[in-house]
């Protein structure tokens, strides 16, 4: 594999985070993009989850995914600590493929 | 420091732990797809986006041609941009310090530091620290993680088998939740996750997430009548 390769995706990606953070930054957003900006998050978030959760596998793997997401994220509701959500999601998908062979 | 701060960089630590094993599972990755150590701990170190990095990887291993592979790749980092529009907010001062702040913009650190309910006015102190301890612990983490997994290679077993890939939308999830109080941020979400429910199957690698975006739209105009 070429090193142009790993340079022209690093500068790229710094481009574009560096145009994000230049940006906007002299700009004074008005109230309909202050609220438009406030849900990128949301958005985001809820689009990386979902697409995290239904990435490429079997099917056994995405059900035993959907189980450790799940579990995550009730542990979530009740607001267990982060290390909590992210060992007892990862323990219960291990144990389900293990159980599961 | 104070016990919130304190909570803060807990959070952070514990998401660079865990990111530190994804980092294992991408050096892994690189290695069997033919790109050298010295390729896997250099992408990791100035890339620095790992959904970037897998696509990358994850198109040329596939067969794809190197302008899908980069195409992805910067697909995916372009949310970034966004993300940085958030930061910049946090980080009024100079040049030096941004260009600084603007290699650690990734889902993890804007996360963190959008979790901590700041307004989005400055000062924005709790959110400075959400981000600087996301991104750093995730840095260290994403990096110590690659080393580890392109010098073992191929010796590791399935990264499957541990459940770690439950763990990733979990993190995602967990600093999703305080956004889903109002029902603006219900709405965008809800509208986000149909959206890549629907293309996720057919689209390029990172379209649908990106698509997703147009959910801020609709809970926009929930959210200006909800002020009203």
């Amino acid at each position: 594999m070429s090193w142009w390769i790993v340079a022209g995706v690093a500068v790229g990606a710094y481009l574009l985070k560096a145009a994000g953070v230049f940006g906007l930054s002299r700009a004074r957003p008005g109230p309909v993009s202050e609220a438009a900006l406030a849900l990128v998050p949301a958005a985001l978030l809820a689009a990386l989850v979902t697409a995290q959760l239904l990435t490429d596998g079997s099917t056994s793997e995405l059900i035993t995914r959907s189980l450790g997401v799940s579990v995550g994220g009730v542990l979530v509701w009740r607001r267990a600590p982060l290390v909590l959500v992210i060992l007892a999601s990862a323990a219960t998908t291990a144990l389900a493929r293990f159980v599961a062979g | 420091m104070t016990p919130g701060h304190r909570a803060i960089w807990v959070d952070g630590v514990a998401i660079g732990g865990a990111i530190f094993f994804v980092g294992v599972a991408f050096g892994v990755l690189a290695r069997s797809n033919g790109w050298s150590v010295a390729q896997a701990c250099v992408m990791s170190l100035t890339v620095f986006t790992g959904a970037s990095q897998f696509a990358l990887v994850g198109i040329l291993g596939a067969g794809g041609t190197v302008a899908a592979g980069v195409a992805g790749a910067l697909l995916l980092a372009s949310r970034n941009a966004v993300y940085g529009a958030v930061v910049s907010r946090w980080f009024p001062e100079g040049v030096m310090a941004r260009a600084a702040v603007a290699q650690l913009v990734i889902d993890e650190s804007t996360g963190l530091g959008a979790a901590q309910g700041d307004s989005l006015d400055q000062p924005a102190p709790r959110a400075r620290i959400g981000f600087l301890a996301g991104g750093l612990s995730v840095y260290i983490g994403w990096n110590l993680g690659t080393l580890l997994g392109a010098m073992v290679g191929r010796a590791v077993g399935d990264v499957g088998a541990l459940g770690l890939d439950a763990a990733f939308p979990a993190v995602f999830l967990a600093l999703l939740v305080p956004h889903l109080r109002a029902r603006s941020g219900l709405l965008t979400a809800g509208i986000a996750v149909g959206i890549v429910t629907l293309g996720v199957s057919w689209a390029p690698a990172g379209l649908p997430v990106l698509a997703a975006l147009i959910a801020i739209v609709p809970g926009t105009v929930l959210r200006q009548a909800e002020a009203q």
